[in-house]
């Protein structure tokens, strides 16, 4: 991290630069190329699979790696949200917006959908699917961004906030094609067990599904990040500040600026339509409750606390508001049966209160969270 | 039933959300935020007003008293907790701060009230004031399969509403043409700095702004329990329409904001009236259309105040 800092061409002078390289040598230990080490996550989740191995996990064992898998999707809605808050300075307040069009891309195109279940599914081939989603999403990136990037910042967000709001309505209402609020069930999942309709069945019965599809879709992750990375390291990146520190002045360089706003869009819709897509395949479902108003609370809590403009702070972040996510979930029958103190009701309303409380806390005593420079925070001044 | 009748709906609608929108687009002028917890006010008003009727056994009419007070109450202190100390910092921690305090009420909500929806009889709680139902015996005009005129009724509930609306209206431009207060809050709306240099305690004019916003949500927060019900995302489902409103009204403008608000009503509920039904399903979208054709087409609003960069 501290390469990309000095390619960032420098205004800051003396002890500034110095503290923020140090700040950020917190987290330099990660090895450079997380792509490299993506691949090969990925390429061992295989060679793994065909081993004769199973065992039975714990039953906290699927909370946790649901919880962890959730982690990982949304940390790639994260990198794109990065890049237009972080970097840019644009306020996407409904990234998942474009989750959910992967999500449902996906499920429409290749969901085989039981007669018994709600809703439509074409039942195609997976990668069709996840083909559809991206591009359904990149779509919805053009659409959007085109026609609300010139608005003031405020206004940005309302907009995609209620473009992810709309779609979240349209799903839960119609139950063709969308079912409803139960969703379609019948996607194509990643990995199944043994004799399953998976892309990648196991070799041996046990609990290991969950697992081996959370290690492939971090291998993905790790891909993605390097991609971003770079991304936000290069000349191209450095515009993309420029943008947030000064509109004008980067337009009077001979910039394109809503062209570079409109490419920033693409890049995040078309990050997370991957994430809908996969989580469809995680899944094997897609159901509104995945794609609501919560989960874009949750991504821009996990971006603040870790530090907007600093990917690798930003998923520390994710992973620490995640990490409550576990442990509240871990505590929620304890609390809501064992002790009975609350019902299931009020204890999920506690959570969501705290989540919002976190946000307004962050916002108004560490807007530039714990990795970030509150410098390179034009719309925080 | 006619289209005379869908526009009598469509009045009724608009009138809510106009008492809304006028303290929604109060903020916005002279705190210059995007209050998206501003529904959340309404919910507040729909909860103490249903306490107080369904409860407490009051009549409407002290009903909405007592809860306008409440919520001005209620809603001032949630403000001054939350938004006050931020006010210097611009409009994008102030719309973030709010979508987060959004979040945080709507589960404060779920956890004391439960999910469920809060009703009252409208009936009984109209003492002194017989419930008609008035109707109105119009003759049919049919073009095309539409019958443009036709008989309508209008009910007391909906009368209360619409008058509210407009007399609250007119409140709003007496306090803003005629006394110091009202003129010292235009003036920190088109020029802060100018204002504060002229000797308009800025500080000051922003609480009585959130006082007088919260007192219309409580105002707007009993209607709509009369209308619908009380439940934690009462008002979350109104804000759309109200943002809606308020822009196309020319953010910051309570006139622009009340013929937003009726021309917002009244082309929804004839839209799905007796064009294409299914729309009364899915109420978000149909706002979110109106609110982004009219971003792209007019985003300065009737009135006139520049939103894009």
């Amino acid at each position: 991290m501290s390469d990309e800092r000095r390619t960032d061409g420098g205004v800051e002078v003396g002890g500034k630069e110095t503290l923020a390289v140090n700040r950020e040598g917190l987290l330099s230990s990660v090895p450079g190329n997380a792509a490299g080490a993506g691949v090969a996550l990925m390429a061992a989740t295989i060679g793994f699979l065909a081993l004769p191995v199973g065992f039975a996990l714990p039953g906290f064992a699927f909370i946790v790696m649901e919880e962890a898998t959730l982690f990982v999707l949304y940390a790639m809605v994260l990198l794109g949200l990065n890049l237009q808050f972080g970097d840019t300075g644009l306020i996407n307040f409904g990234p998942v917006l474009f989750l959910g069009l992967g999500l449902y891309g996906m499920s429409l195109i290749s969901a085989d959908v039981p007669d018994f279940a709600a809703g439509t599914g074409l039942g195609l081939f997976w990668g069709a699917g996840l083909v559809v989603g991206i591009v359904g999403a990149i779509a919805g990136g053009v659409v959007l961004g085109v026609s609300s990037l010139r608005l003031r910042g405020d206004y940005l967000a309302v907009t995609t906030l209620a473009a992810a709001e709309i779609l979240s309505e349209l799903v839960s209402t119609f139950r063709t094609p969308f079912g409803g609020n139960r969703g379609l069930v019948g996607v194509p999942q990643l990995i199944s067990e043994p004799g399953g309709d998976g892309v990648l069945p196991l070799a041996e019965t046990g609990g290991l599904q969950d697992l081996a599809t959370l290690l492939f879709f971090a291998g993905i992750l790790l891909v993605a990040y390097e991609g971003f990375r770079r991304l936000s390291a290069s000349p191209y990146g450095r515009v993309l500040r420029s943008i947030q520190a000064d509109e004008d002045a980067t337009r009077g360089m001979g910039k394109s600026t809503l062209r570079y706003k409109i490419q920033v869009f693409i890049y995040g819709a078309a990050v997370a339509g991957l994430a809908g897509g996969l989580m469809g395949m995680f899944f094997g479902s897609a159901d509104p409750a995945l794609i609501s108003i919560d989960v874009t609370v949750i991504i821009w809590i996990g971006m603040m606390i870790g530090g907007a403009g600093n990917h690798r702070g930003a998923l520390a972040g994710l992973a620490i508001i995640m990490s409550f996510e576990l442990v509240v979930r871990l505590l929620n029958s304890l609390v809501t049966q064992q002790l009975g103190l609350i019902d299931a009701t009020q204890f999920n309303a506690l959570r969501g209160a705290l989540i919002g409380l976190l946000l307004i806390l962050v916002i108004r005593y560490r807007p530039e969270g714990l990795f970030g420079d509150s410098e390179k925070l034009e719309v925080f001044k | 039933m006619g289209l005379f009748q869908f526009i009598v709906f469509g009045l009724e609608t608009g009138a809510l959300i106009a008492i809304a929108a006028m303290g929604f687009t109060l903020i916005y002028g002279i705190v210059n935020m995007i209050n998206f917890a501003y529904g959340e006010y309404l919910t507040i008003g729909a909860y103490v007003a249903w306490g107080l009727i369904a409860v407490g056994g009051t009549n409407i009419w002290v009903g909405l008293l007592v809860a306008t007070v409440v919520t001005t109450g209620l809603g001032w202190l949630v403000s001054r907790v939350f938004f006050v100390p931020l006010h210097d910092q611009g409009p994008i921690p102030l719309l973030l701060t709010s979508i987060g305090l959004g979040f945080l009420l709507r589960n404060v909500f779920a956890f004391f009230f439960d999910v469920d929806r809060r009703f009252i009889s409208v009936e009984e709680a109209y003492v002194g004031v017989p419930t008609v139902t008035t109707r109105v015996n119009l003759p049919s005009v049919t073009v095309g399969g539409v019958d443009l005129l036709g008989d309508f009724f209008v009910t007391t509930n909906m009368l209360v509403t619409m008058l509210l609306a407009v007399g609250l209206l007119c409140g709003l431009h007496l306090l803003l043409t005629q006394t110091d207060l009202g003129i010292a809050m235009r003036a920190t709306a088109s020029n802060e700095p100018l204002a504060e240099l002229s000797g308009v305690p800025a500080y000051m004019i922003r609480q009585y702004t959130w006082l007088i916003a919260s007192g219309l949500a409580g105002v707007g927060g009993v209607l709509l329990l009369t209308r619908e019900s009380a439940s934690p995302i009462a008002g979350f489902d109104q804000i759309l329409l109200i943002l809606a409103a308020a822009i196309l009204g020319g953010a910051g403008s309570v006139y622009g904001a009340t013929l937003g608000a009726a021309i917002i009503g009244v082309s929804r509920q004839v839209v799905a009236g007796l064009g294409v039904p299914i729309l009364s399903d899915v109420p978000v979208s149909v706002a979110f259309i109106i609110l982004v054709a009219i971003l792209l087409l007019r985003p300065a609003g009737i009135a006139g105040r520049e939103v894009s960069s």
